[in-house]
C-alpha cells in the first residue's frame, strides 16, 4: 500500500511537474519569442536611423580656422540664423542660414571667399587668403573627399 | 528561475553584440587629422588617417616651409632670389635641388615652345598675382616687363651647378611647378611614414593609400562656372597620383568692370584667353601635372586632341561649351554627376 500511495504520489508529482514544466515551456517560448522580436526590432530601428542619419548627412560641423588655428566649430544642424565674427580677426565675417554658413562683409581685395557661396556639404571649403581664414565643414561621411 | 535568469542575461548578451555589430564601422575609422598652413601665397590642406597623424603633418609642414624660404621667388635673400638678383651680372652656385628643378622646367618650357616659361617673373610680379592687391599695369609697363620673359636665356652649367640669367631684369618664377613638384616630396615621406590621406598644395592634390574602409579617396572637380564655386562637374578616383586642375576661376579679380584670372600668359603678357573653362592633368609626377595643366589651359581647345591619351598622364579638359574631353583610360574612374555638362566621345 505504502508503495503503491508512494509511487501514486510519485506519479502524481512527475504528473504535476509534467504539467508544470509544460506550462513554464510555453510560458519560456513566449518570453523568448519577444526577446528576439525586441532585439531584432531594435537593431533594425538603429540601423534605419543610422541609415536615415547617413543619407541626410550634409547637415555639419562648420569649422572656422585663422592661420591654421581652429577658432570656432559650430553645429549647424542645431545654430540659429545669425551673422557673426571671430575674435582674432574681426575683418572677416560669417552667416549662418538655414543650416548652411558663408563669408560676408568680409574685408579683402579680392572677394573670392564671398564668392564661395553658402556651404553645407562635408568636406566643402572656402577660404579668405588675404585674411588667412578657412571655412570648412568637418566630416568623414561625405561623399567627396576633397575638391579641385 | 535560474533558466529564466540564463535566457535574459543571453538575450542582453545577443542584443549587445547585434548592436556592436552595428556600430563597429564607427569604431574602426580612426578620427582623421586636419591640418591648414599658408605658404607659397597660398593654403595647404592635409588629412591623414593614421595613429601618428600629427607627426607627418609636422614632418610635411617644416618640410615645405623650408622649400618656401629657399625656393620662393617672394622671399627676399631666398635661393632663387640671389640668383634673380645676379641676373645679368654673373652665374649663381646653386643647390642640387633648384639646379635639378631650374633645369626641369626648362626642358618644360622648350617641350611647351614657350607657352609655359619660368622667367615669366617681371609680368607676374608687375600684375601682383600671387600678392593681396592684383592690379592692371600700364600697357608699357607690360611690353617692357614681356621683353624680359625668354627661358633660352636661362643658361645653366651642369658641372659648376650654376645658373646664369643672360639679361639684367630677368628673374625665375617656379610658381608653375613648385606645388606639383613638391608633392613627389611629399609622397616621399608619406610613403616613409606609411601614411594614408592627401595633401591639397593650392588646389593641387596628392592621394596616398586607401580610406580605411579600403575605398579610394574620391575628388570632386570643381564646375568652373558655377557661380558659388563648391559644385563639381564630377568625381574622380586617382590613387596615388596628383591632381592638377587649371581654370581662370580659381583667383582673379575685377577692375572696371573687367574680370582679369590669374593665368598670364607668357607670349601676350596678359591673362590667358583660352577657350577652355579648365584643365585637370592626372599624373604621378606632380611637377608635369602642375606644369600640363597649365601649358594645356593656356595652348587652348586645339592642342587638347593631341595630350587626350598619352600614357604619361591623363586629362579631364572642359570647354567653353561644356563638353568634357576625358582620357579613354578613365573609364571608371571619372564619373560625370552634373547635368549642366556633357561628355565627348
Ligand atoms: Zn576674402
Amino acid at each position: 500500500m505504502n508503495k503503491k500511495s508512494n509511487c501514486k504520489v510519485n506519479q502524481l508529482d512527475k504528473g504535476e511537474e509534467l504539467v508544470e514544466s509544460r506550462f513554464t515551456f510555453r510560458f519560456r517560448l513566449r518570453i523568448e519569442f519577444w526577446l528576439i522580436l525586441g532585439v531584432v526590432v531594435l537593431c533594425a530601428g538603429i540601423l534605419l536611423w543610422r541609415g536615415i542619419k547617413e543619407k541626410t548627412a550634409p547637415i555639419g560641423i562648420a569649422v572656422i580656422s585663422y592661420d591654421g588655428e581652429v577658432q570656432m566649430r559650430i553645429d549647424l544642424s542645431s545654430e540659429q540664423d545669425k551673422t557673426f565674427t571671430f575674435e582674432k580677426n574681426p575683418k572677416v565675417q560669417f552667416e549662418i542660414q538655414d543650416h548652411a554658413i558663408r563669408f560676408v562683409h568680409v574685408e579683402c581685395p579680392d572677394k573670392l571667399c564671398e564668392k564661395s557661396g553658402f556651404l553645407r556639404v562635408e568636406n566643402q571649403t572656402a577660404v579668405c587668403l588675404p585674411n588667412r581664414t578657412t571655412l570648412t565643414i568637418q566630416g568623414s561621411g561625405g561623399e567627396i573627399d576633397a575638391f579641385v | 528561475m535560474m533558466k529564466k535568469q540564463n535566457l535574459f542575461l543571453g538575450g542582453i548578451l545577443l542584443f549587445s553584440i547585434l548592436l556592436n555589430g552595428c556600430t563597429e564601422a564607427r569604431q574602426t575609422n580612426p578620427e582623421p587629422v586636419v591640418n591648414e598652413f599658408f605658404a607659397f601665397s597660398t593654403l595647404i590642406t592635409q588629412k591623414l588617417y593614421q595613429e601618428n597623424g600629427n607627426e607627418v603633418i609636422e614632418q610635411t609642414q617644416q618640410m615645405l616651409r623650408d622649400k618656401e624660404q629657399r625656393l620662393s621667388l617672394y622671399v627676399e635673400g631666398s635661393e632663387l632670389d640671389q640668383v634673380n638678383q645676379m641676373a645679368g651680372i654673373a652665374p649663381v652656385q646653386v643647390s642640387e635641388e633648384l639646379f635639378e628643378m631650374v633645369s626641369v622646367s626648362k626642358r618644360y618650357c622648350e617641350l611647351s615652345e614657350g607657352r609655359f616659361d619660368i622667367t615669366i617673373a617681371p609680368l607676374s610680379v608687375l600684375w601682383g598675382v600671387d600678392s593681396e592687391h592684383p592690379r592692371v599695369p600700364e600697357k608699357e609697363k607690360i611690353e617692357k616687363a614681356l621683353s624680359l620673359v625668354d627661358y633660352r636665356k636661362v643658361e645653366l652649367d651642369e658641372e659648376k651647378q650654376t645658373i646664369f640669367l643672360a639679361e639684367k631684369g630677368m628673374a625665375l618664377d617656379l610658381g608653375g611647378i613648385a606645388k606639383g613638384y613638391f608633392c613627389n616630396d611629399v609622397r616621399e615621406l608619406y610613403e616613409a611614414a606609411g601614411s594614408i590621406g592627401w595633401i591639397s598644395i593650392g588646389g593641387i592634390i596628392y592621394n596616398h593609400g586607401t580610406k580605411p574602409d579600403d575605398s579610394d579617396f574620391v575628388f570632386g572637380i570643381r564646375d568652373p562656372e558655377d557661380p558659388v564655386g563648391v559644385a563639381y562637374v564630377g568625381t574622380l578616383t586617382a590613387p596615388e597620383k596628383v591632381i592638377s586642375t587649371t581654370g581662370a576661376y580659381e583667383r582673379y579679380f575685377e577692375e572696371d568692370g573687367v574680370i582679369y584670372h590669374h593665368i598670364l600668359d607668357p607670349k601676350t603678357g596678359y591673362p590667358s584667353e583660352s577657350d577652355l573653362l579648365s584643365v585637370t592633368v592626372i599624373c604621378k609626377d606632380g611637377g608635369l601635372a602642375d606644369y600640363l595643366s597649365t601649358t594645356l589651359y593656356i595652348a587652348g581647345s586645339e592642342a587638347i586632341e593631341n595630350y587626350r591619351n598619352d600614357p604619361r598622364f591623363e586629362v579631364i579638359v572642359i570647354d567653353k561649351n561644356h563638353n568634357i574631353y576625358c582620357s579613354d583610360s578613365l573609364k571608371g574612374k571619372f564619373e560625370l554627376t552634373s547635368e549642366d555638362y556633357q561628355l565627348y566621345e
